[in-house]
């Protein structure tokens, strides 16, 4: 961590020690991307805009950017999860309000519109040494494609945050997708029905310097 | 639940020797009772020079059927996948 805005992180150096990205699907080409495995980026969000540079000036590709600009939309801005939640007394037990900005900070995936969900302080613990706060929550979602798809998504996930500094430490969640939809296809009307799964899990370890 | 039941049955126990002992209550006395813990987080700056290591998982999968007039016309499975360790 090399530079900050406000007090978020926004000049770092990042390696990656492990990274690998896979995609079926009938309709596209196959992908199976190790790109950034292996390799160290300067990254910079200090003015706004994510800049990327290869370690020691090495060229980055539009693959090696892409990826990162995905990877890194959070650099140079608070931690959404602790912003969002607020500073406001907590009690154990108590639920908060789920709305669409704290979904968005708990997914890191698209998911549609907020239909209906439940967050609340389930547990205050220590782990590693630190006091955490852990939330546990549900959200009802609904999302509609362009071709007439529409998934209905059923999740439940948890955030670990550290009390203070207040950061957040993990998150998961696991859901099961409907997906229903009407199309046409050479004039004729074509039924949709089907479903999915979808699971996360992300930890951060902070060493103090 | 089940102390309001037990202290049901103890008080429907006439003239045995268990209606001489002193009354239990089902509810703790009010020093005992737990508080509910509250807390706050509490936001500071990011320190620099600090190292975040981050570990990712995630996966979707979804398997859609086409039909038509009862007739299934086919499917279209994808899934996607990613995982990542970092340090920042």
């Amino acid at each position: 961590m090399q530079g900050l805005v406000g007090g978020a992180p926004a000049k770092a150096l990042v390696h990656y020690e492990h990274y690998r990205s896979e995609e079926n699907n009938a309709a596209k080409p196959a992908v199976d991307s190790s790109v950034l495995e292996g390799k160290t980026y300067a990254l910079d969000a200090t003015d706004g805009k994510l800049q990327i540079h290869g370690d020691g000036g090495k060229a980055v590709s539009r693959e090696e950017s892409d990826a990162l600009r995905k990877l890194h939309t959070d650099l140079g801005k608070d931690d959404p999860v602790v912003t969002t939640i607020g500073d406001a007394p907590l009690t154990v037990g108590q639920p908060l309000s789920m709305r669409k900005e704290l979904l968005r900070a708990l997914l890191t995936t698209e998911s549609g519109e907020l239909k209906s969900g439940r967050i609340w302080l389930d547990e205050v613990r220590t782990e590693a040494g630190r006091e955490v706060a852990v939330f546990k929550w549900t959200a009802d979602t609904h999302s509609q494609g362009d071709n007439g798809l529409e998934i209905t998504w059923h999740m439940s996930g948890s955030a670990v945050v550290a009390l203070a500094p207040a950061v957040t430490l993990s998150t998961s969640l696991t859901g099961s997708l409907d997906v229903s939809g009407e199309t046409m296809q050479r004039g004729a009307r074509v039924t949709m029905a089907g479903a999915g799964t979808i699971k996360d899990e992300t930890t951060v370890s902070i060493t103090e310097p | 639940m089940a102390a309001v039941f037990s202290a049901a049955g103890f008080g429907s126990c006439k003239g045995g020797k268990e209606q001489a002992a002193p009354a239990v209550s089902a509810a703790p006395a009010a020093s005992t009772v737990p508080t509910a813990r509250t807390v706050r987080l509490e936001q500071r700056a990011a320190r620099v020079g600090e190292k975040r290591h981050a570990t990712r998982t995630s996966s979707m999968t979804l398997g859609v059927e086409f039909w038509q007039e009862s007739e299934k016309l086919g499917t279209n499975d994808s899934s996607r996948k990613e995982t990542f360790d970092r340090t920042l």
